[in-house]
């Protein structure tokens, strides 16, 4: 499981905090999360995400009736993460 | 005695810093309003990040220098939160090397919330910074590096930096 870590933090929170994405949202807030709360959050989605990929692939790997090599598997799911991605952002 | 201030000059910036419209960061003013000024955008990307000044040391100046950090605050603080800014420099005179490690830092932090100095979404906020009065000469030209502290940082918004100044004494 990976550690979001203070670069990543910096990271994600630069993509967030953006007009074009949550700034708006969470300016709304009466206070915006503290440094340490947003990288928790973020750190929740990793875990949480990485907990799943074992399940995934084993989910993966009943559907297409084998066992996937582990960077296959990655593939595929990098593939839906993309097309995801464009669902979550036209809702 | 009396106390001056005279502005420092940005010139650059880190990767993580852009200029912007004020009125591209916040919801401003019909024009003509602060909306239209342009400033740096900082924040706490998990490191240090800021921009890269200069400033020339006055015929007058004497002692009691203070870096003086003046932008809007892009985002609510919460109760407890902490805004810090540093500062590292080389003060050079002419006939010495100009480039050369910058000085070590010298930081300030200070809580911006209602626990603090009860700053709210897209207020003024102006901090200071002491700096050491030996560290300067008559006509030295000083670099510096400015930034947010991310280590005496907790508040996750924007800052939108629109002036740096040099403060100091005569007498």
């Amino acid at each position: 499981m990976a550690t979001v870590t203070d670069t990543d933090y910096g990271e994600i929170r630069g993509v967030l905090y953006q007009p074009a994405l949550a700034k708006a949202d969470l300016k709304a807030l009466p206070a915006l999360p503290t440094k340490t709360q947003l990288k928790a959050a973020f750190q929740a989605i990793e875990t949480r995400f990485d907990n799943a990929r074992p399940a995934l692939k084993a989910d993966i790997d009943t559907a297409l009736g084998r066992v996937t090599t582990a960077a296959l598997a990655r593939k595929i799911m990098i593939a839906w993460l993309r097309w995801k991605l464009r669902q979550l952002e036209g809702e | 005695m009396a106390t001056f201030r005279k502005p420092v000059q940005i010139i650059a910036m880190d990767s993580g810093v852009f200029p912007d419209r004020v009125g591209n960061q916040i919801t401003a003013a019909a024009a003509p309003s602060v909306g239209e000024l342009d400033a740096y955008v900082l924040a706490d990307g998990g490191a240090d990040e800021g921009v890269y000044a200069r400033v020339s040391i006055p015929k007058n100046y004497v002692g009691s220098p203070v870096l003086v950090i003046k932008g809007i605050l892009d985002g609510a603080p919460g109760a407890s939160d902490t805004l810090g800014f540093g500062v590292r420099k080389r003060a050079v005179a002419n006939n010495e090397a100009a480039d050369g490690a910058f000085d070590a830092e010298q930081v300030s932090s200070a809580t911006i919330g209602s626990s603090g100095s009860a700053h709210s979404d897209e207020d003024l906020y102006t901090t200071t910074i002491s700096l050491t009065a030996g560290d300067y000469a008559v006509d030295d030209e000083v670099f510096l590096y400015v930034f947010i502290d991310a280590s005496g940082t907790t508040y996750a918004g924007n800052f939108l930096l629109t002036a740096i100044e040099l403060q100091y004494a005569d007498a």
